[in-house]
């Protein structure tokens, strides 16, 4: 087990090696300068060459991707050119919003997924179960960008429910930061939620088909206790799966969401530093968000040996 | 697996006639395809003009005049909703031929050399690491909006992961009895490349093909909306949103116009990728693992290890 | 394992979609908590590092925070400032300016003359005022109260140059940090102003409270100048770039002010009687030619034939809506700043004569070639603009490739002279010509002309206000008989204010220290 995990870590080196080197000659070949965006749009070509000069981006490339590196290892990601603060103050700083968003997200995709999925499988072949399988496909398909804009026309412009975009912190002003977190997490959360569903669904299903469900049948046991106590119970592996890898995705895919929501999270904070050109902090969180996707992965795989001993942990999945 | 290769490639007479009794594809195939018929036949035969502006009439509701209304310049928003569909679907169409067939190279390239195949699927690993959607934004700021560098951008995106699961089958195939005959016999490794295992991987690649055609609309849209995407004044789906966003309150049919297009034309590929999959491998079910694997693909980085056989 | 959570979730589930039933749209006003200023304010600036930034907005949020050696009153004339009073030598080079007594920076120290001269030599060296205004000046120390500023030759704009402005405040901070600064934005941000700042957190806000050891200016607030000491005790400026997210929280009544609005959402807000409408600062948009690359513009006949063939009314419609918020304007100042003579020129300058222009363009032998034309996404009304723009040069039989961009990759595009033909370019206003960005022959695609030059050089020496308005109407002839650029005209930046801000006044932009809040 720790050798297994150890070789799986060490498996990610080569990945983030490339991941380094992507993201920071992206920065490199971007057009647009920092030194310009600092200084603003009427300043001189001159004055922002000097500028560049005292900001060190006139060194060559490879000097600043192995002074970078050297300093990563050593978990400095750097000082953002913008916010007056290193970029791992700046991500933990972003990171509160997007880690709420994703905890709301994922609870309200399991409050719809756990009881329609159980039931679905309860009275498969029903038009009940027709119409989960639609919702879900429709909800697989529908881009959450585009479901977000239709929330908001909805709850905020004809209905005057909810604000349109925003954020308030939940924990100075849980009412507030709660309605503004409302529409993200139900934009983002349909697809989880569909996703969910459906993985309940097979898996019930398949904990249904099984001789000690018979069993326990034969015995009396009631159907419903049976598919509540039992059936769910056993199905849980697939469903633990489906949350960890929700959840990375979420750590790291609400970027649009956060957008269209204005919340100051993670993905805010890469979308503006992006247009600020603002290099150092790029860098640190697409790196960042690469070791935590990775690292939940890793978690999952290794959670499946613990809940379930049969599944035994071997290389075969790493190369 | 060549029998099934032949199925997709409809060389056996059967092919057809299944292809009819599949609900999805047959649903999916009349939504894609009257979507892009609509697109090419209905410009010119309204006389819309998806670009002439009238400041003075910004933002009205739908009339007879403008059955979608008209946008924050005056346009005519039903003439951009079509000139978006051909954007659209032109620059999928585009990204997933050149992907496909950059992927299906390098990744049967691959599996004939091992030190090749440790360099690429490192790099592949690295690349896919990274949200799909991030790394599109981050790909088109760098080489600057336009066109052909959006496709450059989402085919650099989507190669990694075709190429790492057409490695796999390749690597499958070369065990087979039939692949491992052909080497016997002195075949060439270019002669068993393109006579073996090219044919023998077009059909898992066909059903990705239609996936990744989705994403790249869904992708295009979100890039267009976050302002990364296809250049605007030009029409395309993500730019009406981007617009619309910024009217929403005043001319929410903007939004709403568009997302139907989008969802619609979705909807309608999914289909067409499950239904393609119960055709080329019936025992899987279809929607479940399409639907779940496209998603995925789509919002979070790509973890090679699942295309591992 | 257990899963237990199932059944809390499903209990969870009740309870959520209780709430979900039970939301109303509520009227929570965070606003009028604590007698605190809340501000909805678009994109957070670079710095607020006004010597080296030329963001508008820095100066904005900056001059809350700092303050300058003199000040301007509601008429636009000089009124102290940190400094008391100030006298002009008899040969006009040479002022001493005294500075007021007990004057504290925000980190307790006092200020002193070598506070300011630091500030000031620094100011003078980076910003785009100071190079044009105090080329070869010179800033000394006597004892600890007194300041002198020796010129080369007289200046017209001296004393004006050293009070607020668009952008690009001569500000004074504490000496110490002054001569540490390099041409980096500073970090410490300490000031003499009337707030002092207490947290920034990055993209989302900042902070400010009233600094409790303020001394005031003399006499009563108008402009800049007089009492500056606020009438609540917090501001809090919240960085909402989202335009509709800053309309939508006002009418909710989370924030107090809005800037700026989205043009389209004015109607809307306008027949609302919950809040006031006002106009925060203006820009002008231009039509800019590429001096720095060969083509059709350098054939004065071509600049001209787009100059009559442009309709501006659309273009102005197109980028802010409504007329309340755009003007027509074919001179080089604003029209509000009437100091600078605008009867220049014919009036009919917009006279959209599409066949004239054509004749025009055919003289000037324009052969078919494809003309880029770029502009900003971020900024919606160069965006709209430029689209209006494109539509109506290619009905004067030009083709026109519009390139739009994010707000780095054009700035970046527009120091490459190769990469563009035509430019919209918003320029923010300056207090004199000279200092006008479009005139500056280094700036990128920036005229090259021997008579331009001439004048701005007498311009940059006059030492009287009679003589700088004989040159601005040198300057205005010149303008529009060579047509540098076309201008489209200035927009005004719209800001709402809600029922609970009685009165706020505006000079260049928002002084959010002249709020008065109703309780």
């Amino acid at each position: 087990m720790f050798t297994y995990t150890l070789r799986r870590a060490g498996a990610l080196i080569p990945v983030l090696l490339v991941v380094s080197i992507v993201v920071f000659s992206l920065g490199w070949l971007a057009p647009g300068d920092p030194a310009r965006i600092v200084l603003g749009p009427e300043a001189l070509e001159a004055d922002v060459q000097k500028l560049r000069d005292s900001m060190g981006l006139n060194e060559p490339l490879w000097h600043r991707y192995l002074e970078w590196m050297s300093h990563a290892f050593r978990g400095d990601l750097g000082t953002s050119y913008f916010l007056n603060m290193p970029v791992s103050t700046a991500i933990g700083q972003h990171f509160g919003p997007t880690m709420q968003l994703a905890v709301l997200t994922i609870v309200y995709a399991l409050v719809i997924s756990v009881p329609l999925g159980t039931l679905a499988a309860r009275w498969r072949g029903s038009a009940f179960d027709q119409g989960i399988a639609g919702f879900t496909l429709i909800g697989l398909t529908f881009p959450s960008f585009v479901l977000s804009l239709l929330l908001v026309i909805i709850f905020s412009v004809w209905l005057r429910w909810l604000p349109v975009a925003g954020y308030r912190d939940p924990f100075s002003d849980p009412w507030n930061g709660l309605r503004y977190l409302i529409l993200p997490a139900l934009s983002l959360g349909t697809i989880y939620a569909a996703l969910i569903t459906r993985t309940v669904r097979a898996s019930v299903l398949d904990v249904l088909k099984s001789e000690y469900v018979d069993a326990a049948r034969s015995r009396g046991v009631s159907e419903n206790r049976l598919l509540f106590a039992h059936a769910l119970r056993n199905a849980g592996l697939p469903i633990i799966t489906m949350i960890g890898l929700s959840f990375a995705s979420l750590l790291s895919g609400a970027v649009v969401a956060e957008s269209i929501f204005n919340i100051p999270g993670i993905g805010s904070l890469l979308v503006n530093a992006i247009e600020r050109r603002d290099y150092p902090v790029l860098q640190g969180v697409v790196l960042f968000l690469t070791i935590i996707y990775l690292g939940l992965n890793l978690l999952v795989d290794l959670l499946y040996g613990v809940i379930d001993p049969r599944v035994r942990l071997t290389d075969s999945v790493v190369k | 697996m060549t029998e099934l290769t032949q199925t997709i490639l409809g060389r056996r007479g059967g092919a057809f006639s299944r292809a009819m009794q599949n609900p999805h594809l047959i649903v999916g195939l009349i939504i894609v395809g009257g979507m892009a018929l609509a697109a090419v036949v209905l410009p010119p035969l309204m006389g819309l003009d998806s670009l002439a502006v009238d400041p003075l009439n910004r933002l009205k509701p739908p009339s007879v005049a403008h059955p979608f209304g008209t946008d924050n310049f005056g346009r005519d928003l039903a003439a951009r909703i079509l000139f978006g569909a051909s954007t659209s679907l032109s620059l999928a169409a585009l990204v997933t031929v050149l992907a496909a067939s950059l992927g299906v190279a390098v990744g049967i390239l691959a599996s004939f050399s091992r030190l090749l195949d440790h360099v690429i699927m490192r790099i592949c690993d690295g690349l896919m690491a990274i949200p799909a959607l991030l790394f599109a934004l981050a790909l088109t700021a760098t080489f600057g909006p336009n066109f052909s560098n959006l496709v450059i951008a989402l085919v650099i995106v989507f190669v990694p992961g075709i190429a790492r699961l057409v490695r796999a089958r390749a690597l499958a195939l070369r065990s087979e009895t039939f692949v491992e005959a052909a080497i016997a016999m002195g075949g060439s490794n270019l002669h068993v490349m393109a006579r073996h295992i090219f044919p023998n991987v077009l059909s898992i690649v066909a059903v990705q093909v239609t996936f990744i055609f989705a994403e790249t609309i869904v992708i295009e849209a979100a890039l267009s909306f976050l302002g990364a995407g296809v250049p605007p004044p030009a029409a395309s789906w993500g730019n009406i949103l981007y617009d619309g966003k910024a009217a929403i309150t005043k001319a929410p049919y903007m939004v709403l116009f568009a997302s139907t297009a989008v969802v619609i034309t979705v909807v309608g590929l999914t289909m067409i990728g499950d239904g393609l999959r119960d055709l080329v491998d019936p025992r899987m079910s279809a929607r479940e693992a399409g639907g779940v694997r496209r998603f995925f693909r789509l919002v979070v980085p790509r973890s090679g290890k699942g295309d591992h056989q | 394992m257990a899963f237990k959570f199932t059944r809390r979730s499903l209990l969870g589930a009740s309870v959520l979609a209780l709430a979900a039933a039970s939301l109303t749209f509520s009227n929570t006003c965070f606003a009028e908590e604590e007698n605190t200023l809340v501000v909805a304010f678009g994109a957070q600036p670079p710095s607020l590092d006004t010597h080296v930034t030329t963001v508008s907005t820095t100066n904005v949020l900056a001059r809350n925070i700092f303050e300058t050696l003199v000040t301007l009153d509601a008429s636009m004339n000089v009124q102290p400032g940190l400094a008391q009073s100030w006298s002009v030598s008899e040969d006009g080079r040479t002022y001493r300016f005294t500075l007021r007594s007990g004057v504290k920076f925000h980190n307790g120290e006092p200020l002193t003359s070598k506070d300011v001269v630091a500030s000031l030599k620094r100011w003078q060296t980076y910003s785009l005022t100071g190079k044009s205004v105090f080329e070869g000046a010179n800033w000394a120390a006597e004892g600890a109260d007194t300041v002198v500023l020796n010129l080369p030759v007289p200046r017209f704009n001296a004393l004006e140059s050293l009070a607020p402005a668009y952008t690009q405040d001569p500000v004074i901070m504490p000496g110490v940090i002054a001569e540490a600064a390099t041409d980096k934005p500073v970090t410490k941000l300490v000031g003499t102003g009337p707030f002092r700042l207490t947290n920034w957190e990055a993209d989302r806000a900042l902070e400010l409270e009233r600094y409790a050891d303020y001394t005031s200016f003399d006499g009563t607030q108008s402009g800049t100048a007089g009492d500056r000491t606020p009438a609540f005790a917090k501001l809090r400026i919240e960085f909402v770039p989202d335009e509709s997210t800053r309309t939508f929280g006002l009418s909710s009544g989370e924030y107090d002010i809005a800037t700026p609005l989205a043009y389209d959402s004015i109607s809307e807000l306008r027949s609302s009687d919950e809040l006031n409408l006002g106009s925060a600062s203006s820009a002008m948009i231009n039509l800019g030619f590429n001096f720095g690359k060969p083509g059709i513009f350098q054939d004065k006949r071509a600049r001209e034939a787009i100059n009559l063939g442009l309709e501006r009314e659309s273009v102005l419609t197109a980028a802010a809506v409504d007329p309340q918020f755009f003007r027509l304007n074919n001179h080089l100042m604003l029209l509000a700043q009437k100091q600078w003579a605008a009867d220049v020129g014919k009036t009919d300058f917009n006279p959209a004569d599409v066949t004239k222009a054509m004749n025009l363009l055919q003289e000037a032998g324009y052969d078919g070639k494809e003309l880029v034309l770029i502009t900003s996404r971020d900024y919606a009304e160069m965006y709209n603009s430029a689209i209006v723009v494109q539509q109506q040069l290619q009905r004067l039989g030009l083709k026109v490739k519009l390139e739009s961009y994010d707000w780095s990759t054009y700035v970046k595009a527009r120091a490459d002279r190769q990469a563009w033909d035509l430019i919209i370019l918003e320029a923010s206003p300056k207090p004199a010509p000279t200092q006008l960005i479009f005139l500056n022959k280094d700036f990128p695609g920036g005229p090259q002309d021997a008579k331009l030059e001439d004048i701005l050089a007498k311009f940059r020496k006059a030492g009287t206000m009679e003589q700088a308005n004989e040159l601005y109407r040198k300057l205005e002839e010149w303008n529009q008989s060579y047509i540098p650029s076309v201008r489209l005209g200035e927009v005004d930046f719209p800001f709402a204010t809600s029922k609970r801000v009685q009165a706020i006044d505006v000079q260049y932009d928002l002084m959010f220290w002249t709020a008065r809040l109703r309780d």
